[in-house]
């Protein structure tokens, strides 16, 4: 009789076990809908989407293969990048032997300048059609990371928050979306039109040889400097302040609600504390995984831009120093500045990815004690 | 050939120098001036080929 | 060194017979002008086909390469006319032509200025 007794109290404790390690495998996935993962994945970028197809959270976890595709991607891309910036340069140097074979020419004064002003105005229709094609595609970067960025910094904030970073998150949150938005917004309404501002100030300068216009140029080029070097350091600097501030702050809360509750209640107070660091550890993972899926989306996005920016900045200087040596200064001043104007545009497009990154990162590793 | 042309148009200016100043000596002011003018558009005509051959070679190098 | 012996043997006609025919003398001038410049249009026209035939293989179509050469080429030939005239004595129909051959290159790029000004209108 005690035998069947002491039976049947074992057959009713079984169940408990096994309900126990069910739910520790549903965490994850309770977990996942809670911080809008598939809003996340099913908000990927069109470059990613491209590069990977469908990607989740949990294949950015092993990010090898992901990694590997982008870079197949990007070799076969920048092939056909380099050849249609060398087409240009081609282009540019024709234009520029022409340009100096003519001024060669023993031409009356008025005659001279007018063939030089013909020459200048062809060669700058040749670069402002290239340039023209790359502004939309900088701005494009830029819209694209925001918007995916509304979706990504949430999912984090809240994977960190529930990973135990309850004040560092909800700050490095608050500080990263105020930032992007603002940086987004000075971007599309400022430096957009600056920029045609600039391309127009360089295109014309140089064909009408206007001293007033070219020094426009450079105080365009130094606000845009100082503008994006500045947001570069602030944001970094506040970001790291409240990291350093809430941080601390998020550790002792956490350290002290274990010690409460293991104090308190002593026996289901361990069993509690456990199941708490199961779920905050199950968060951990998961912000990991959401962060690293942001990371790839990022550099998705970015990589093809920026190679053909770099590569047409690269391009404009090393052809304005070419010409310096044979052609007119002018003609070399006019390619110096559009490569300036690569210049920003990476310099632009540069600052956001970088203030997305440092938020990625910052709340990847947000504090949880 | 090019050359000879400049030699040709020169040999008209020299003969025809020569004739104006017989005539003008002669007191044949009329004739003189006759032959300097029978002169210059001998070679008018002869400048006018070369004109339209230059105008042609413009024309084809213009033309896209 | 052809087009040097030319310019040479004119000058030297020209300048013999410009005190007893002159108008002989400019037509001698006149005819050593006009050759030696279709002996440089001669020279011109390979660099002309090869700087079409690079356009044309950068696939540009020569929208950008012609103003630039039929520009200079209406100022060679304007500063040779205008000069003529000048050594003729005739400095208004000199200065004339001058202005005729800024006209006619500036209406030959205007296609490429239009293009640059809707260019820029575009951008502001």
């Amino acid at each position: 009789m005690k035998r069947l007794a002491s039976l049947i109290a074992l057959a009713l404790l079984l169940p408990l076990f096994t309900v126990q390690a069910f739910a520790v495998t549903d965490i994850r996935a309770q977990q996942s809908d809670a911080y809008g993962v598939s809003e996340l994945e099913s908000a990927v970028p069109e470059e990613a989407y491209e590069i990977w197809g469908n990607v989740t959270v949990n294949d950015a976890a092993h990010p090898q293969s992901l990694l590997q595709s982008l870079w197949q991607n990007f070799s076969g891309s920048s092939t056909e990048l380099f050849s249609s910036a060398m087409h240009n340069a081609a282009e540019i140097l024709l234009l520029c032997f022409l340009v100096a074979a003519v001024q060669m020419m023993p031409m009356d004064g008025g005659q001279a300048k007018l063939c030089s002003i013909i020459g200048s105005v062809s060669l700058t229709l040749i670069c402002t059609r290239e340039t023209a094609a790359c502004v939309p595609l900088g701005f494009h970067t830029i819209e694209t990371l925001s918007s995916f960025s509304e979706k990504l910094l949430p999912a984090l904030c809240a994977a960190a928050t529930a990973g135990g970073a309850v004040t560092s998150a909800g700050a490095k949150y608050a500080v990263a979306s105020l930032a992007l938005d603002l940086l987004v917004s000075v971007m599309t309404n400022l430096i957009k039109p600056a920029l045609y501002l600039y391309i127009t100030a360089v295109a014309a300068g140089n064909v009408l040889q206007n001293d007033i216009l070219l020094s426009v140029t450079s105080l365009l080029k130094r606000i845009l400097r100082i503008f994006l070097i500045g947001t570069a350091v602030l944001f970094t600097g506040y970001l790291a302040l409240t990291g350093i501030l809430s941080g601390s702050v998020d550790a002792t809360a956490a350290k002290a609600a274990k010690t409460t509750i293991s104090t308190v209640l002593p026996v289901v107070g361990g069993i509690l504390s456990d199941a708490a660091d199961a779920v905050v550890s199950g968060a951990g993972i998961l912000r990991a995984g959401i962060g690293s899926l942001g990371v790839l989306c990022v550099l998705a996005v970015c990589v093809t831009p920026y190679a053909s920016l770099g590569i047409h900045y690269l391009i404009y200087q090393v052809m304005s120093g070419f010409t310096d040596a044979f052609s007119d200064k002018r003609i070399a001043a006019l390619l110096r500045g559009f490569s300036d104007i690569y210049a920003m545009l990476l310099g632009t497009a540069g600052t956001v990815t970088f203030v997305l990154f440092a938020s990625i990162v910052s709340l990847m590793r947000a504090v949880n004690g | 050939m090019d050359v000879e042309l400049v030699f040709k148009i020169a040999a008209i200016g020299i003969l025809v120098a020569v004739l104006n100043l017989l005539l003008s000596r002669a007191g044949r002011d009329e004739q003189a001036l006759m032959t300097t003018i029978a002169g210059l558009v001998v070679v008018l005509m002869l400048v006018l080929q070369k004109i339209s051959e230059l105008f042609s070679l413009i024309k084809s190098l213009f033309s896209f | 060194m052809k087009a040097a012996l030319i310019c040479i043997v004119s000058a030297i006609f020209a300048v013999a017979l410009k005190k007893t025919v002159p108008d002989i003398a400019f037509g001698v001038q006149l005819v050593g002008t006009i050759v030696v410049i279709l002996l440089a249009f001669e020279v011109l026209s390979p660099i002309y086909s090869f700087l079409r035939e690079a356009a044309a293989l950068l696939g540009s179509s020569g929208m950008y390469v012609t103003p630039v050469l039929k520009a200079a080429l209406i100022g060679v030939l304007s500063c040779v006319g205008s000069a003529l005239c000048k050594d003729a004595g005739q400095s208004a129909l000199s200065v004339s032509l001058e202005v005729l051959g800024a006209a006619a290159a500036v209406y030959t790029a205007l296609p490429l200025l239009e293009m640059f000004v809707h260019t820029i209108g575009e951008m502001l």
